[in-house]
């Protein structure tokens, strides 16, 4: 059978496939979002939580290119707290514990309600192609669906093979089938793939846990919410629960270490450092005599419970009777036992900027195809490649958004600059720019943008834009208005902050770091000042914020303003670095493998040192380079 | 990541167009959108920012009032230029000491030293250079890269690249820390108190002062050590120079200064050239105490490593009187015409009592005071040889504000800033590292922190 065809075909419906089939849907083009089950739509297969340190960012920029992750988590949210309060405003990153139920049907929801968006259950198995362009997908029942672009987020279920003990079957998640036949494919095309491994923790009946021998963890009395949209959340929040591992647990588990799949070596991929399995946590840190564990519901009206902090492919005996020794989990039962999985990725220096493959035009990558881990990142890639099949299909320019614009922006030029031989998760530390890639001014930075592209609401753009002059005014306010000595000291004891000897500007009081500047505001009769403004943000927590970092953001700009020079020139798709001999050895293969966009791209990889630079400057400009004869 | 590849040519660059060692003159050269205006600020004589381009200006290089030398400015303003910017051509008077002095001053007022082969680099962008050059033009830049490599090679073996990896090392740790807290700090993972971070400051900040110091060892080895004499007329100056022309074996050349009123004497001791500097000429009629004298007296101490203040016993002349962090030696002159008592008296306020009459008879050594001397400006010869040696001026300055940085690093832990603050100034320092010995990706702070703590729910 032969389908009528679509502008677009999205491979998967994860995190990843969700936002690309919206995204491009919402651009305008025709498209189709097949997945193995439709039930599992925008499933949480880890753990039931949106953001986290990093990744709260990307959420909210997800939502602020208008994504439905935000929205879907404010919706399904259980539990919401903003991480890192006591840290600076610039790694400040909201989380939230939600109900995967409600989650997965907000998003299924969400793309029932798009127009231009279908879905179809099978599985693909074949790509189709014309010279280096893509044509279309084949499915496992034999129909051929045209498309002139596709999206492909396999996730875990290429080649997926699980781990528990020594027992070993081929899955893309616990009671899924793994998807045969993509990775063959994609081969032919000449795409080099590896592996990767992930683990997922047991789940807990809630009822068989003594919640009294556990810490509570609350979440925030005021919370804030991940999409700019948002006007209210949930009134009731759910707590999580913290206890610990323990010198006897950890002899327990160090008894199947033998039969542990990673250990004897039968899992050949790659893990994520930041996200050990506890086999793997108490083999490297021994002198560690106790572990974290998070007890976090997965929903209102469930019992289950899962444990973050206990990711484990040993024998299901051996993780039954470890557990047991947890205090609070003495008689408990175990829904499903942990598990690891491994599965083919495509190192991601084979895509583009915006992550169409460099070698078959209009096949896009997206999510953990690309060895990233985590919903957030996934969701964002999704969103790029969605929203980039769309303008290929549109036949307009590609859509990137730079490493000073947005953590997206930094996530898929470490991909593409330099690939990843781990499962990669987003850190604020991997962003040179994270004063300015906050998670309060998101909607700043993308939502004009996102509106051009046509993935924006004007409601979004108008309340984005609201919050901006309020912003604008307030802080201008702040900064034209002084307070006298008499206003101020009062305050300033009630803080054990030194008087100020004269009037002085309002903007210079709040500088100092133990001043907030909403407290200032109101307790010295400035309330005046603050403009309202809709969400459930305050404005002026967003102004003080801007007041404290302005010295560091102007720092950055300048250091923005050489990259972008860099960035400005585009490196020739026939250039051969290979015959340059002007550079050094390593910077030849390195730049011949990753084939740089730009020049600032070029910059960042390892190894190119600033003559190189330099080099491959004069090179360019002057057209004056060694060309291929087959580009590559 | 460090930015230096995107050293952007909104930049104004710094050096020197001549070579390095004895001449005539020397030349500094400065490009970019600032050159005009940084000079302007050094350069009292005239406002070159309203010359024409393709003018020469004479006048004298100031700073705070004290004159580092007479100099003349050619402009040649953008796009009529080598490099198709805004240029200024220094001229000052030739050796290194002058140029040295101007191109630090010209740093300090915001240009930066210049990359190897930058100048030709902005010229080829600016279509200065025809397009048929662009591959010469390339392998210029790799040439100069290389050699630039060679030569901080030779610089990074041994103790001077370990001492780096020392600092570096301990700042990525501090990092490591801060990012531990900042990216985990829902793990259950010990953070460092702010005593700890203080205290890896602290060490990082005192081997980068050692560096400083070792840069005077450096450039004394490069470039030599200028030692002006100062003192009333007939103090003795004279003789003391004529008692150094004496010392055979170390003479290298005397020679009449050129435009200045003073007589320059080299002589090398321990593997240091040193130039003496009588300033006679000028100095004869003038009173130390009078505020001409002093004035001219810092005048001649610009570019000096030391100052030989020579006087008799008995004249009480203010010792501190001279130019702010200049070191200077007290030497009572004419031993030979005192007492026992007056010698044991003299010894107390001056840091060396000689006679120059019998040095210059041969009747007293001279290595005594060159030891003295030595030890003022280079160290303990021991010492030179346990440390590390920064003689590029280009390190230096990275060396300077990468120790600027900690000193801001320093203040917003003082001020209760946050550690996403504290981490970015710290950075700071290791990007200026970084210029010196390779550049550090956020990986490698990942890397560590992965490896040393235990992470992960």
């Amino acid at each position: 059978m032969k389908d009528e065809g679509y502008d677009i075909v999205v491979v998967g419906g994860g995190h990843a496939g969700s936002e690309a089939a919206a995204a491009a849907a919402r651009m305008g083009a025709r498209t189709l979002l097949i997945t193995m089950s439709l039930e599992a739509i925008g499933r949480m297969s880890c753990n039931p939580a949106i953001g986290g340190i990093g990744k709260g960012q990307i959420a909210r920029e997800i939502d602020a290119l208008g994504g439905l992750m935000g929205l879907a988590t404010d919706e399904s949210g259980l539990q919401f707290r903003m991480l890192n309060r006591s840290k600076g405003p610039a790694v400040w990153s909201p989380r939230a514990q939600c109900d995967r139920f409600m989650y997965a049907d907000a998003v299924r929801r969400m793309l029932e309600a798009q127009p231009n968006l279908f879905m179809r259950s099978d599985m693909v198995v074949d790509l189709l192609t014309e010279g280096d362009r893509i044509t279309g997908v084949i499915t496992q029942l034999g129909v051929e669906i045209p498309a002139k672009a596709i999206v492909l987020t396999s996730g875990t279920f290429m080649n997926g093979q699980i781990h528990i003990g020594d027992r070993s079957y081929g899955g893309g998640r616990m009671g899924e089938g793994a998807s045969r036949g993509l990775t063959g494919a994609l081969h032919e095309l000449g795409f080099e793939s590896g592996r990767l491994k992930t683990g997922t923790p047991p789940r807990l009946d809630g009822r068989t846990i003594d919640y009294s021998k556990l810490e509570v963890q609350e979440g925030d009395a005021e919370p804030v919410p991940f999409s700019y949209m948002t006007d209210a959340l949930p009134e009731k929040q759910l707590c999580c629960w913290i206890t610990f591992t323990d010198p006897e647990v950890h002899d327990v588990l160090r008894t199947g270490f033998d039969r542990s799949p990673m250990f004897v070596g039968r899992i050949q991929g790659t893990g994520p450092r930041y996200c050990p399995s506890i086999e793997d946590k108490i083999d490297r840190f021994a002198d560690k005599d106790r572990h974290q564990l998070f007890l976090e519901p997965e929903g209102w009206n469930t019992h289950e419970i899962y444990v973050n902090g206990f990711s484990t492919s040993l024998p299901e005996e051996v993780q039954m009777d470890a557990i047991r020794r947890v205090p609070g989990l003495e008689s408990v039962h175990m829904l499903r036992p942990g598990y690891a999985i491994e599965y083919d990725y495509f190192p991601p220096y084979q895509l583009r900027y915006s992550l169409e493959t460099k070698t078959v035009r209009g096949l896009f990558f997206a999510g953990q195809i690309n060895g990233t881990t985590g919903y957030e990142e996934a969701g964002a890639q999704g969103l790029i490649a969605g929203a980039n099949a769309a303008r290929f299909v549109q036949e307009k320019d590609q859509m990137v958004l730079k490493r000073s614009e947005a953590y997206i922006g930094v996530l898929i030029d470490d991909l593409v600059a330099k690939g990843t031989e781990e499962p990669y998760r987003m850190f604020t530390s991997r962003a040179e720019h994270r004063m300015m890639l906050r998670q309060d001014n998101a909607d700043e930075r993308l939502s004009a943008l996102g509106a051009e592209m046509g993935l924006v609401s004007d409601e979004r753009l108008k309340r984005m834009e609201a919050r901006r002059e309020a912003r604008t005014g307030l802080l201008n306010a702040v900064r034209s208005t002084s307070i006298t000595a008499e206003a101020a000291n009062p305050f300033l004891a009630s803080l054990d902050s030194a008087p100020v000897r004269q009037t002085d500007r309002i903007s210079k009081v709040a500088l100092r770091p133990e001043v907030n500047l909403g407290a200032l505001l109101r307790k010295t009769g400035f309330s005046d000042l603050i403009p309202p403004i809709e969400g459930l943000e305050r404005v002026e927590d967003m102004v003080e914020i801007d007041l404290k970092y302005e010295g560091y953001v102007e720092r950055e700009r300048g250091l923005i303003e050489k990259m972008e020079q860099l960035e400005a020139l585009p490196m020739p798709n026939d250039l051969d670095y290979l015959d340059i001999q002007n550079i050094s050895t390593e910077a030849r293969e390195k730049l011949d493998r990753i084939r740089p966009e730009n020049l600032g791209q070029a910059s960042r990889i390892s190894g190119v040192s600033p003559s190189d630079v330099s080099v491959l400057m004069v090179m360019v400009k002057s057209g004056r380079f060694p060309r291929l004869t087959v580009v590559k | 990541m460090s930015d230096r590849a995107g050293d952007s040519v909104q930049e104004t660059i710094v050096a020197r167009a001549t070579p390095r060692g004895a001449s005539a003159l020397s030349i500094v050269r400065l490009s970019g959108p600032r050159a005009v205006p940084i000079v302007d600020g050094v350069f009292p004589a005239k406002a070159l920012s309203e010359q024409a381009s393709h003018t020469a200006h004479v006048g004298f290089v100031e700073r705070d009032g004290v004159t580092i030398d007479q100099v003349v400015c050619t402009l040649y303003l953008a796009p009529q230029s080598a490099t198709g910017e805004d240029i200024v051509e220094v001229s000052c008077h030739g050796g290194d000491v002058a140029s040295d002095a101007l191109i630090r001053l010209l740093v300090s007022e915001g240009a930066r030293m210049a990359e190897p082969g930058e100048f030709t680099l902005r010229a080829f962008l600016n279509g200065k250079v025809d397009l048929t050059q662009a591959e010469a033009i390339a392998e210029l830049i790799h040439a100069q890269s290389q050699r630039a490599g060679r030569i901080s090679l030779a610089h990074l073996k041994g103790r001077f690249s370990e001492e780096l990896d020392v600092i570096r090392e301990s700042l990525l740790q501090l990092v490591a820390l801060l990012e531990l807290e900042l990216d985990f700090g829902e793990e259950d993972v010990a953070f460092a108190d702010r005593d700890r971070l203080v205290a890896l400051l602290d060490a990082a900040q005192s081997r980068l002062e050692a560096m400083t110091g070792s840069f005077r060892f450096g450039r004394a080895l490069h470039d030599g050590i200028r030692v002006v004499i100062v003192g009333k007329p007939n103090a003795g100056k004279s003789t003391l120079m004529n008692a150094l022309l004496g010392f055979e074996r170390v003479i290298v050349s005397a020679q009449p200064g050129t435009t200045r009123d003073e007589v320059e004497s080299h002589l090398e001791f321990e593997g240091v050239r040193f130039t003496f500097v009588d300033t006679a000429g000028r100095r004869e009629t003038a009173d130390l105490i009078e505020a001409e004298g002093v004035r001219r007296s810092m005048e001649a101490e610009q570019g000096a490593d030391l100052v030989l203040h020579l006087k008799d016993a008995h004249d009480d002349v203010d010792p501190e009187v001279g130019l702010e962090g200049v070191p200077r030696l007290v030497i009572v002159n004419k031993a030979d015409m005192l007492t026992d008592a007056e010698i044991t008296l003299a010894k107390e306020t001056a840091d060396m009592v000689v006679s120059a009459e019998r040095m210059r008879v041969g009747e007293d050594s001279v290595a005594e005071l060159l030891e003295h001397v030595f030890q003022a400006t280079v160290g303990s010869s021991s010492q030179a040889e346990e440390h590390q040696v920064v003689t590029s001026q280009r390190q230096q300055e990275h060396i300077r504000a990468a120790e600027d940085a900690i000193h801001r690093v320093k203040h917003v832990l003082d001020s209760g800033g946050s550690g996403d603050m504290i981490s970015a100034d710290v950075r700071l320092v290791i990007d200026e590292i970084g210029r010196i010995t390779g550049e550090v990706t956020n990986e490698d702070i990942l890397d560590r922190i992965f490896s040393q703590f235990c992470i992960g729910k």
